[in-house]
């Protein structure tokens, strides 16, 4: 039996093919899924990514329902703005889904996305994180993990900081809803965009879809990639409701080493054994961290405290 | 007062161009290599003896398709029932599910589909088969003599029936069943179990004579001139002598002999101390067998160390349960006694590998008091007994022969599972030769064997991720579900599922790779819970 | 008739009520604060039809508006100076996009350094984005000019910005005609792009493009923007008709006989207007030219009305100057002028920072074009008459 986290999935397909997406892209695979669940009941605002290309340059259409091209970093108040309109013309039921890159999240976007969250305006901010700007070929993003390579971070000064930890600023605001999802996992994926769109006021979607053009791996490995975050929490499956109420929706049973995700990708390949200690130990706290809110057991509390032993 | 005038009528903008569906956007053109659907061994298939095709089946069964499961069963082994208590299940060693939880309980969920089959054998997609055959041929049906009704027999008669031959199975004991019914202890085969097989089989139109010796009541050349074909399958049922001094004496016996009688009835106690003699399936059953028969206490001796004993360790487990006496590196060199056993004289062995020659040690003798003595020191071929042919280890002894051998008659002793196998290979031998010119290959209902240069799946190429550890179930439908089905498609969905492209079209068994729109990124490939697709070069065409 | 004593900021509230906008979404600025404050006020007491939401920034404001304005709504904003240029790149968007949005941005002096003072620089800096503007002269023409923005942008499809000086206008009162409702929705009817679209029939709005689909876009904006003159004058006429009040795109007074005429926009221009009646005295005829439409900028109604025999010399007073050319209403008349039969000089007065224009300070100016060429970049500095 595949595993209950692949769910059922609909037949009915949103995302045509044909589109513009690179060999093995993983927002094409987290769009269609994210389609699938939201049919016609969701129109798509996007900023400057790289679905601003792959939904189609004019006079071509990927997407089967509306889709808006918006401002670099005014994905959120668009949106916003297109529910606001909606209720306005007589239409308090179409949703709206945000469709924003890292960069148009963390990055440039961040501003808007905290003025919505905290207006609790009515949308689905989905951050389709890549952790680069891929569409213009890997510039660092405050999204690039610690010790990746970018175009604008070229080795040996590979970006020299963790990266930025959206899920917990938008904890922070107390948005009704959000969750982390990744493309190996598209039963949680689509749960999570059901649950969304059951909610009302500001729900956000934090994406992890790897790149194998800016992640230097190979084109078939994009959903092992997106696994191997989960099973390596670097990227745990998680969400929460009103910023008190979190739950992990997926608990790896075996200690998987942050290497076994590190180690194909070309962007990691100037790692030290020092920064990959670094790496893992992060993981361990913010695993703790996260089982802590979530009340429950972390049973790898012996690779935190190894850790914690480490750096005395 | 709102004004509803037309004075605030438009055009749309420019900008809101009529827009044109991608996929006039042919991107398979991007590709390099091509996602093709390729179907491969599974390892429980290598290990198997009779190469059951399991997954296909385990499919079938995982959708509570019993019936879909039997049909494609029978293509690999007509008797999953006799197989799924007797065989040792060499299937599950190397079962790919073992490297994330457990092995597949193949053998249970092969009893599950055989005991479905006990219990619904009047359908007959089958005999719809049969009578397609019987429609394209002319003149009388063919007549198949089977000597012999053990599993290679019974085996071969199955398939026969089944392709339209008139089968009689001479069988020369009262009992039919060969080793079935007079080798294989009860707790291993119930007999209802190989009852109801007998039942079925002769249901099925087969003919079954027992207590007819051929070679004594009725003479192989009368068979030759009876019958289209003849099928030698009478077994390796004459248990080697040991040759030691002291062997013919009363109270020493052969395990074949043994658990023979013991099945006839003939035996019905065993009591005193027993020696058995011998490493081999036979000689654990017939220790086991003593044990159960009431003796007092059973010594097994065997030459060498429990890693090299031949039987298998489901048995050797079995017999130390029923308390049996295990003494390795032992050998026996003499029986004494006064007009009947009454010790023997045993030494101790160096240790050595099987096939090494074997060394006893000086001054090691010692002696075992014993009332009775059971040899298990090999079993001899019942064929060279019945004829002077001898047969390719196919069982073929010449082009224009129409005599076959097959079972453990062919091969020595073997497993229940390679004489169906030696069986149904005979049947396909057979049938080139009674209705030659149909293709043996192409015959409905019956698997041809491997050729041997079939590609068998790699554990990492497949996706044990996909599936969630769990333990095993009771329920045979619950089971099969965890299969893995390697190298078999299933119609999982999983390269539909992760398709960036939307080029896989269907998420069942007849998926199609879209080549207009496959960019040929391999995702599907490396996701295949099943390791049943592969990328490769292609130029026109594809899965 | 209600008349009423209000301030510019009031007037551009209550027009904005008047006009069902159904999205306000704006950022408070100084000055345009007060003019949020009482939109925030009506709402929150029930007295507004629409919506107002109070976003994180002008670029937030700005947003939404492009996004209420793609669903159909009829959307509003206010600012003002760095508000505005905060607002940039949106402002290209939304008039590359069609939206008829309507803003009111009152002027105030960009910094650096920072200032209050009402300098033009913010909104002229805008003039390329593809948006009308509107320059207002006083608190009546602040509402009615609000008004017929939104049935003018809605027609025309090219957002459309009310501009007006920071506290000059924006703060001062002045007694207003208000409009019944009755009469604001016979002229401006309910929005028209209601379900402008539906998931169920896909469609992709603003998606990439190139050169071949770019260029024609683009050329259409130009053309549409040419119209707007004649769209103004043609809604004008309707306005008169329900409203009695008519405005001109740019307003003259007494050119025909001037041979002088002073050339300005807002609130400079009633400073001047009054000058001009105790002027009369003097020797020279003296004439003034509003530009009130000023983009587009109607060159074939002002052309005419400067190419005129007896005209010698043109003066324009910029609050504003683009570093390195001048004044900016002084290089559109240049433009504007160019090739035409006016051979007369072009003076500029340039009061940017937000120079007081009194009328001793007017005076000055006056004789010190008389003593000067009028060559181009030959300033004369408000601020040095003093």
């Amino acid at each position: 039996m595949i595993n209950t986290l692949m769910g059922s999935f609909s037949q009915e397909e949103f995302l045509l093919s044909g589109h513009n997406a690179c060999p093995g892209c993983g927002p094409a695979i987290a769009v269609r899924h994210i389609m699938k669940v939201t049919a016609s009941r969701a129109v798509i605002v996007i900023p400057a990514s790289c679905w601003s290309i792959i939904s189609g340059v004019v006079p071509l259409r990927a997407l089967e329902t509306v889709v808006m091209h918006c401002p670099f970093p005014s994905a959120a108040a668009t949106g916003g703005g297109i529910k606001k309109g909606l209720e306005a013309v007589g239409d308090p039921h179409t949703q709206v889904l945000v469709l924003a890159g890292d960069g148009g999240t963390f990055d440039i976007g961040l501003q808007g996305l905290s003025g919505a969250a905290e207006r609790n305006e009515d949308i689905i901010f989905v951050c389709y994180d890549n952790e680069a700007y891929m569409n213009t070929g890997m510039q660092k993003s405050s999204a690039s993990p610690y010790g990746s390579y970018s175009t604008t971070t070229p080795a040996p000064k590979v970006k020299g900081n963790p990266k930025k930890d959206i899920m917990k600023i938008m904890a922070a605001h107390q948005v009704p809803y959000a969750a982390t999802a990744t493309i190996a996992f598209p039963g949680d994926l689509s749960s999570k965009v059901e649950r969304a769109l059951e909610r009302k006021g500001f729900r956000f979607l934090h994406i992890l879809t790897p790149c194998p053009q800016g992640w230097g791996s190979p084109i078939d490995k994009t959903v092992e990639l997106s696994r191997l975050a989960v099973l390596t929490r670097l990227f745990p499956l998680w969400e929460v409701e009103g910023g008190v109420n979190y739950r992990i929706n997926f608990l790896p049973e075996e200690y998987l080493p942050v290497n076994e995700y590190l180690k194909s990708q070309k962007r990691f390949s100037s790692l030290e054994q020092s920064q990959v200690d670094f790496i893992q130990e992060n993981v361990e706290r913010q695993w703790e961290e996260l089982c802590h809110k979530a009340g429950v057991a972390n049973r790898f509390s012996a690779a935190l405290a190894g850790h914690k032993n480490g750096r005395k | 007062m709102r004004s509803s005038g037309n004075k605030n009528q438009y055009s749309p903008p420019p900008a809101y161009l009529e827009t044109v569906p991608t996929p006039v956007n042919k991107t398979g053109l991007w590709r390099f290599l091509t996602p093709v659907r390729k179907e491969k061994i599974s390892p429980c298939r290598m290990l198997c003896p009779l190469e059951n095709g399991i997954p296909r089946w385990m499919n079938k069964a995982r959708e509570g398709d019993w019936e879909g499961s039997w049909l494609i069963m029978k293509e690999y082994n007509p008797f999953p029932a006799i197989t799924g208590y007797t065989c040792y299940r060499f299937c599950q060693e190397k079962c790919s599910r073992s490297s994330l939880d457990d092995a597949i309980a193949i053998g249970e969920v092969e009893k599950a589909i055989g005991l479905w089959r006990h219990k619904n054998y009047g359908f007959n997609k089958a005999a719809s088969d049969r009578d397609n055959l019987l429609k394209g041929r002319e003149g009388k049906r063919k007549k198949v003599a089977v000597v012999g009704s053990g599993p290679a027999g019974l085996s071969c008669a199955y398939y026969l029936n089944a392709l339209g031959a008139e089968v009689t199975v001479l069988e020369k004991m009262p009992l039919a069943g060969g080793l079935l019914a007079t080798g294989i202890p009860e707790y291993r085969l119930p007999r209802s179990i190989l009852k109801k097989e007998l039942e079925i089989l002769q249901s099925e139109g087969i003919v079954i004579k027992t207590g007819l010796d051929v070679g004594k009541d009725i003479s192989l050349s009368d068979l030759e001139q009876n019958f289209d074909a003849v099928l030698l399958a009478v077994g390796a049922q004459e248990s080697r002598p040991l040759k030691v001094a002291g062997d013919d004496l009363p109270g020493v016996t052969g395990a074949v002999e043994f658990l023979r009688d013991i099945h006839l009835g003939k035996v019905r106690e065993v009591q005193g101390r027993v020696v058995v003699v011998g490493g081999g399936n036979a000689a654990v059953d017939a220790a086991c067998a003593a044990t159960l028969q009431g003796a007092g206490e059973v010594t097994l001796l065997y030459r060498r160390s429990l890693e090299e004993m031949p039987a298998h360790p489901d048995e050797v487990n079995a017999a130390r349960d029923a308390g049996v006496n295990f003494v390795f590196q032992t050998v026996l060199k003499e029986i004494t006694g006064s007009g009947k056993v009454q010790r023997v004289r045993a030494a101790r062995t160096a240790p050595s590998r099987r096939g090494e020659t074997l060394q006893i040690l000086p001054e090691t003798d010692f002696d075992l008091e014993c009332d009775f003595i059971i040899i298990a020191a090999g079993q001899e071929s019942g064929l060279p007994k019945l004829t002077p042919l001898s047969f390719s280890p196919e069982g073929i002894f010449n082009n224009e022969s129409i005599i076959f051998a097959a079972g453990d008659a062919l091969s020595g002793p073997a497993t229940v599972a390679d004489a169906i196998f030696s069986g149904r290979k005979a049947a396909l031998s057979l049938a080139g030769v009674l209705w030659p010119g149909e293709g043996i290959g192409d015959l409905p209902g019956i698997a041809p064997p491997l050729g041997g240069k079939e590609e068998v799946v790699e554990f990492d190429t497949l996706n044990p991720y996909l599936f969630p550890r769990q333990g095993r179930f009771s329920s045979a439908q619950k089971e099969a579900g965890r299969c893995f089905s390697c190298g078999i498609c299933n119609g999982c969905g999983v390269c539909w599922v992760f398709c960036p492209d939307l080029a896989v079209a269907g998420s069942r068994e007849d998926f199609e790779i879209l080549l207009d729109y496959c960019k040929g990124c391999g995702i599907c490939v490396r996701e295949c819970p099943a390791g049943a697709l592969d990328m490769e070069e292609v130029t026109s065409g594809g899965a | 008739m209600e008349r009423k004593l209000m301030n510019g900021n009031q007037a551009a509230a209550l027009a904005v009520k008047f006009s069902r906008v159904q999205v306000v979404c704006a950022y408070p600025i100084t000055p345009q604060t007060s003019l949020v404050e009482n939109i925030a006020e009506m709402w929150a007491r029930g007295n507004f039809p629409g919506e107002y939401v109070s976003v994180e920034s002008e670029y937030s404001a700005m947003s939404y508006l492009i996004g209420a304005s793609y669903a159909g709504a009829r959307t509003f904003t206010a600012t003002s100076c760095q508000g505005l240029a905060y607002m940039h790149e949106l402002l290209h968007w939304a008039a590359g996009a069609r939206l008829p949005i309507v803003l009111v941005n009152v002027n105030r002096a960009m910094g650096a350094p920072w200032s209050l003072e009402p300098d033009q620089l913010d909104s002229l800096s805008q003039r390329d984005t593809g948006w009308i503007q509107f320059y207002c002269a006083d608190v009546q023409e602040i509402m009615d000019t609000l008004i017929f923005s939104f049935r003018l942008a809605e027609q025309t499809r090219i957002p459309c910005m009310v501009v007006y000086d920071g506290f000059v206008l924006s703060h001062t009162y002045e007694v207003v005609e208000l409009p019944i409702q009755e009469q604001v929705d016979a002229f401006l009817p309910s929005p028209p792009c209601s379900a402008a679209f539906n998931p169920a029939r896909p469609q992709t709005i603003q998606a990439v493009t190139d050169s071949r689909y770019l260029s024609p876009v683009l050329r259409e904006r130009h053309l549409s923007m040419l119209k707007v003159p004649g769209a103004v004058k043609e809604i004008d006429l309707e306005f008169q008709e329900i409203f009695g009040r008519s405005y001109p795109l740019a307003e003259a007074t007494g050119l025909e006989e001037a041979e002088t005429v002073i050339v300005t926009a807002g609130s400079l221009a009633q400073t001047v207007k009054s000058f001009l009646y105790s002027f009369k005295n003097g020797k020279e005829k003296l004439g003034l030219l509003r530009l009130r439409l000023f983009r587009p900028l109607p060159g074939d109604e002002i052309v005419p009305l400067l190419c005129r025999q007896g005209l010698r010399r043109i003066v324009v007073i910029d609050r504003n100057v683009s570093a390195g050319t001048g004044g900016i209403f002084a290089q559109e008349l240049r433009a504007l002028l160019q090739g035409t039969s006016y051979r007369g000089e072009i003076y500029e007065l340039n009061l940017a920072g937000g120079v007081d224009l009194t009328p001793e300070l007017l005076n000055k100016g006056l004789q010190a074009v008389s003593l000067n060429s009028g060559d181009r970049g030959n300033i004369i500095w408000g601020v040095d008459l003093k």
